[in-house]
């Protein structure tokens, strides 16, 4: 039964080799404002010095910088991030570990029939007042 | 017959151990050429379907009908710098878009394509899951996003992975709940009227779908179609990447190849879900003479539904932050449960 999953092995080590060659080649390749200027007098060269992809029109430190439409960049304070929507995770978390309980009894429901089914209502339902208590709370709206 | 039997045959000259590995890799690398070549038509022709709803031309220039612009594109990004930025958390900036580019191609290599006349059933994994497989390799696409949003310390990247976020985790779950749905139906046959067991893999749902459950289940249908195209971030729900307020988003920071692989990931994610909604919901590779053409039947369904996919996202204006993660919990979680419970009805009672 193994044998299903060979071609998703390697699917995995194909591309994950692709990638690794293409970013391997990739500096090499690539326009690098890193590579060291050289100066060489030869007409076929002058026109090289002067084009632009060689000699880039930012020559400070600015183009690292988190892109910020020209502005001086402002990064955030390093620490802990708000995030204003943390019940919408947990609410997340529970309503999915809910349908990995789910999945097995939607396999079998056929023959697990009415009783089972009438069960798993009222199992969803409790879930359902946890996002109805985060709606009323304001927890959905994107500023609270 | 099936591909691997098919090129198994091809090289059975060099003995049974060689020529299955042969095989095993060609199969491989068979569907992800077939995946590739479609990516790029797909850009093609959603740059040329967006010039035509904007009284544009589109690319005309490169090649007959602009057709090589895509191939144009892919040299350039490679060509292109990638700057990396100074205060960046290196392992987890470099690892983000390969997160994105392996999940999309490992999905691909997981659906059923039905079979195509010389070569058999093009399916390549065989297994009794798949569904919870895809499932959970689509869960890693938001540790992409959200790697890529904290890798940087840029203010826009950093929005873009909450809003991310905020949308996978609220259009996963009415999601999973319409794919209960059809697992539910696909539990009792059609024909016997029995159990069955194989409703958890693809191809045992397609076996099952004797009438396409978007018949029986419309309701689901529109549900796990919108959850599809705002999982994918496709324009009415493009509030990770919205280029009006956040620049790109989590992709702000990466140039090159590197942003060209989330674009990849950006539209493998609407044409997997494509054939993830035409599996499910519209019967897939069944029809008249399936065992010839049930391949091209599965392609015509997907390219209908990418189509519709473009349509909505030239046309649409992009959805309001606070009414975004609203849609997915006040709207589309109460309607997934009343489709539930009807699934649960249909099963027991209509058949």
């Amino acid at each position: 039964m193994l044998t299903g999953y060979i071609a998703l092995m390697i699917t995995i080590i194909l591309v994950g080799l692709s990638l690794y060659l293409l970013f391997k080649i990739l500096p090499s390749i690539s326009q690098n404002r890193y590579r060291p200027w050289k100066i060489s007098l030869k007409r076929k060269d002058i026109m090289e010095n002067l084009a632009i992809e060689n000699n880039p029109p930012a020559k400070d430190d600015s183009y690292l910088h988190p892109f910020e439409s020209g502005e001086v960049a402002k990064e955030y304070p390093a620490g802990n991030i708000t995030v204003q929507y943390y019940v919408i995770v947990l609410l997340f978390v529970l309503f999915d570990i809910d349908m990995l309980l789910l999945l097995p009894w939607a396999f079998d429901f056929y023959s697990l029939g009415l009783f089972s089914f009438i069960e798993t209502i009222i199992f969803i339902a409790m879930p359902l007042f946890a996002v109805y208590y985060a709606f009323r709370r304001g927890y959905m709206r994107w500023m609270r | 017959m099936n591909l691997l039997i098919r090129i198994h045959d091809w090289f059975s000259f060099l003995g049974p151990g060689v020529s299955y590995g042969i095989a095993y890799l060609l199969e491989t690398i068979f569907i992800l050429i077939f995946v590739g070549i479609s990516f790029m038509a797909l850009i093609y022709v959603f740059r040329k379907y967006m010039a035509r709803i904007q009284l544009r031309i589109g690319p005309n220039r490169v090649g007959k009908y602009g057709l090589l612009q895509v191939v144009a594109d892919a040299f350039k990004l490679i060509g292109k710098e990638s700057i990396l930025p100074a205060n960046r958390d290196d392992l987890a900036y470099r690892l983000a878009p390969l997160i994105i580019m392996m999940t999309t191609m490992v999905s691909f290599v997981i659906i059923p394509y039905g079979s195509l006349a010389y070569f058999g059933s093009l399916t390549i994994t065989h297994s009794d899951v798949t569904l919870v497989l895809l499932f959970g390799v689509l869960s890693l696409l938001p540790i992409g996003e959200i790697l890529a949003g904290i890798s940087t310390k840029s203010n826009y990247a950093l929005l873009g992975a909450l809003r991310g976020v905020a949308k996978d985790v609220s259009f996963e779950v009415p999601m999973l709940i319409s794919a209960l749905a059809i697992i539910m139906i696909s539990s009792r046959s059609f024909i016997t009227g029995a159990q069955t067991y194989n409703s958890l893999s693809l191809a045992g749902i397609v076996e099952n779908q004797v009438i396409p459950y978007g018949i029986i289940d419309p309701l689901g249908l529109l549900i796990f179609y919108i959850s599809m195209v705002a999982r994918a971030s496709f324009t009415p729900f493009d509030l990770a990447e919205s280029d009006s307020e956040l620049i790109t988003g989590y992709t702000t920071e990466y140039s090159g190849m590197r942003f060209g692989l989330f674009y990849i990931g950006l539209f493998g994610m609407v044409y997997l879900g494509s054939f993830f909604v035409s599996i499910l919901y519209l019967g897939a590779y069944n029809g008249p003479a399936s065992s010839d053409l049930g391949f091209i039947y599965l392609f015509i369904k997907t390219i209908i539904l990418v189509l519709i996919a473009f349509l909505a996202w030239v046309s649409l204006p992009r959805i309001r932050v606070d009414k975004f993660v609203n849609l997915g919990w006040k709207y589309l979680l109460p309607i997934s449960i009343i489709n539930l419970v009807y699934a649960g009805l249909f099963v027991l009672y209509i058949r």
